[in-house]
């Protein structure tokens, strides 16, 4: 056999062999092979003096220095140097910071858009405002279900009928509606009817507010307090059952009095006995007696538009702080450009 | 000064302390480039590209194998200038069967007796030959095994290719070496005829 017909695995083990890069099991069988092998023998030694040829080549020296000329190739800052001399980082600074500027206006447009949330979709209408309970006490509930329950106050209002209110109290709070409606059950029967007796115009209401007083302080906690509140409920109840007759009396005896009346109407808790209250008084809200309530339901309302805007404005300075950025980023941008090509 | 902090003031701008790695790495650069091109001038040019590609990517430059990095940028110079002769060839490689010894370019003279010195010249000319009929692939590993005495590993990191495809490459450049020497054995002196003779 000749190194010509060596198939190409063998020619690989005997280069392999020959620059001591077989590991030793290889190494062993090979060796084994050469051994019985006359041919392979041959074409290793052809081999070997064929690698110890080319190892004899001489080492070459240089024909000239590859030194590089300083002239030439200018002396390398660093590459924190050279970033900032060749206008990168600039470049790369001002692409970001504009990218940023227009994420900011674009998010603060976004978070800033009108119809976000439900409360801006629901704003006091005009007739509604002035059928709206003026009832002073913090509210107790998410502004959203406050809303909807004034809402539904109001729509409640004309045809004083409490079952609508009771009903959306159970939606709203099943453990003070038991209360509500009892206490609607029992306003709307021991008052008598709006149309019954129809008070005479320019009454003011004296209904005793005293009583409701203490009962929305005590209702406009949380709902776990639920006996403090019940107690202090049913007391009001109780109050306004005794009110009635006491209210028909004044309205007998006291055709003038001064406009001091105080529609106590706690939010939450109290709002099932808002018809019968209102099946009640309304028919004695004239004019005189609805300015304070439409005093306290524009505020209301400008509080809840104060609120929305304070909203608004949180994410206005994201806007402001992108259009000033934009400018700068540009400028930066342009800049780190103008040095890339002066570099 | 030793080369980690020539290299260390070399990337932070310092060209003379780079010129000194030059000066040291250059006989070696330049007899690869030679060895792999085959002609003087071409080897020299592709020698200084390649410190000058060094100097500018010294930042690239991870670990501790200086000389196997700049290597390898020395064997991807001597390709390009490879793929440019091919695009316009100035002179034609001869195959196995037309093998000619140019003049030797007296690269290295070695003080030695005129018939000595005779004698090595044409063995090296014609060993050189024979590397210039080889494929370039093969004999870039041939030149980095056989003539710079480079383990297989090294050829790995130098080449970037497999250690397999470095074996395979290798065997058939020295086959083909073992038949081009064969074929001009008489021209070579008696004491390297190859055993077959």
């Amino acid at each position: 056999m000749t190194g010509n017909t060596l198939p190409d695995r063998d020619l690989e083990l005997l280069s392999a062999y020959i620059d001591g890069e077989l590991d030793d099991r290889d190494r062993v069988d090979f060796e084994r092979r050469l051994a019985g092998d006359a041919p392979l023998r041959d074409a290793l030694a052809e081999l070997r003096a064929t690698v110890a040829l080319v190892r004899e080549l001489p080492r070459l020296k240089a024909p000239r220095s590859f030194a590089l000329d300083p002239a030439v190739h200018k002396r390398r800052a660093p590459w924190w140097k050279r970033l900032f001399a060749t206008g990168t980082v600039l470049q790369l600074s001002g692409a970001l910071g504009a990218a940023a500027s227009v994420v900011l206006i674009v998010a603060a447009l976004l978070l800033n858009a009108p119809g976000t949330e439900e409360e801006r979709a629901l704003p006091p209408t005009p007739e509604s405002q002035p059928t709206q309970v003026g009832f002073a006490p913090e509210p107790t509930g998410p502004p959203d279900t406050e809303l909807r329950l004034r809402a539904t106050a109001t729509q409640a209002m004309p045809t004083a009928s409490p079952p609508p209110v009771a009903d959306m109290a159970l939606e709203e709070d099943d453990g003070m509606a038991a209360f509500g409606g009892e206490v609607a059950g029992d306003a709307a029967g021991s008052a008598p009817p709006a149309a019954e007796m129809p008070p005479p115009p320019g009454t003011i209401e004296t209904f005793d507010a005293a009583p409701a007083e203490p009962l929305a302080a005590g209702q406009s906690q949380p709902a776990s307090e639920g006996a403090t509140q019940e107690t202090a409920a049913n007391s009001a109840a109780s109050e306004a059952e005794e009110a009635a007759p006491l209210f028909q009396e004044e309205q007998a005896e006291q055709p003038a009095p001064a406009p001091t009346t105080i529609i106590a109407m706690p939010t939450g808790t109290a709002t099932p006995a808002e018809p019968s209250l209102k099946g009640t008084l309304a028919p004695s809200a004239t004019a005189p007696d609805v300015a304070p309530d439409e005093a306290t339901a524009r505020d209301i309302a400008d509080a809840d538009e104060m609120q929305a805007q304070d909203e608004e404005s949180d994410y206005r300075w994201l806007a402001a702080l992108g259009i000033v950025l934009l400018p700068a980023s540009l400028a930066l941008f342009v800049f780190g450009r103008r040095k890339a090509r002066r570099a | 000064m030793d080369e980690n902090k020539l290299i260390h003031a070399a990337r932070h701008g310092d060209i003379d302390a780079f010129n000194r790695l030059v000066l040291a790495y250059q006989d070696t650069a330049y007899t690869v480039a030679y060895r792999i091109i085959g002609e003087p001038d071409a080897a020299a040019d592709a020698t200084q590209e390649a410190f000058i590609s060094a100097y500018y990517k010294l930042d690239q430059f991870q670990g501790d194998r200086f000389k196997s990095w700049l290597l390898r940028i020395v064997t991807n110079a001597c390709y390009d200038e490879l793929r440019r002769r091919q695009r316009r060839p100035a002179a034609s490689l001869d195959g196995l069967e037309n093998v000619t010894f140019r003049p030797d370019p007296d690269l290295n003279p070695v003080p030695e007796s005129p018939e000595q010195h005779a004698q090595r010249r044409e063995l090296n000319r014609a060993i050189q030959d024979c590397l210039d009929a080889l494929p370039d692939d093969q004999r870039v590993v041939a030149v980095l095994v056989d003539v710079e005495d480079y383990a297989y590993q090294e050829i790995v990191a130098i080449t970037g290719l497999p250690l397999g495809t470095v074996k395979s490459r290798l065997s058939r450049a020295r086959a083909r070496m073992r038949d081009c020497l064969r074929a001009v054995r008489e021209l070579l002196p008696s004491e390297y005829r190859l055993m077959d003779e």
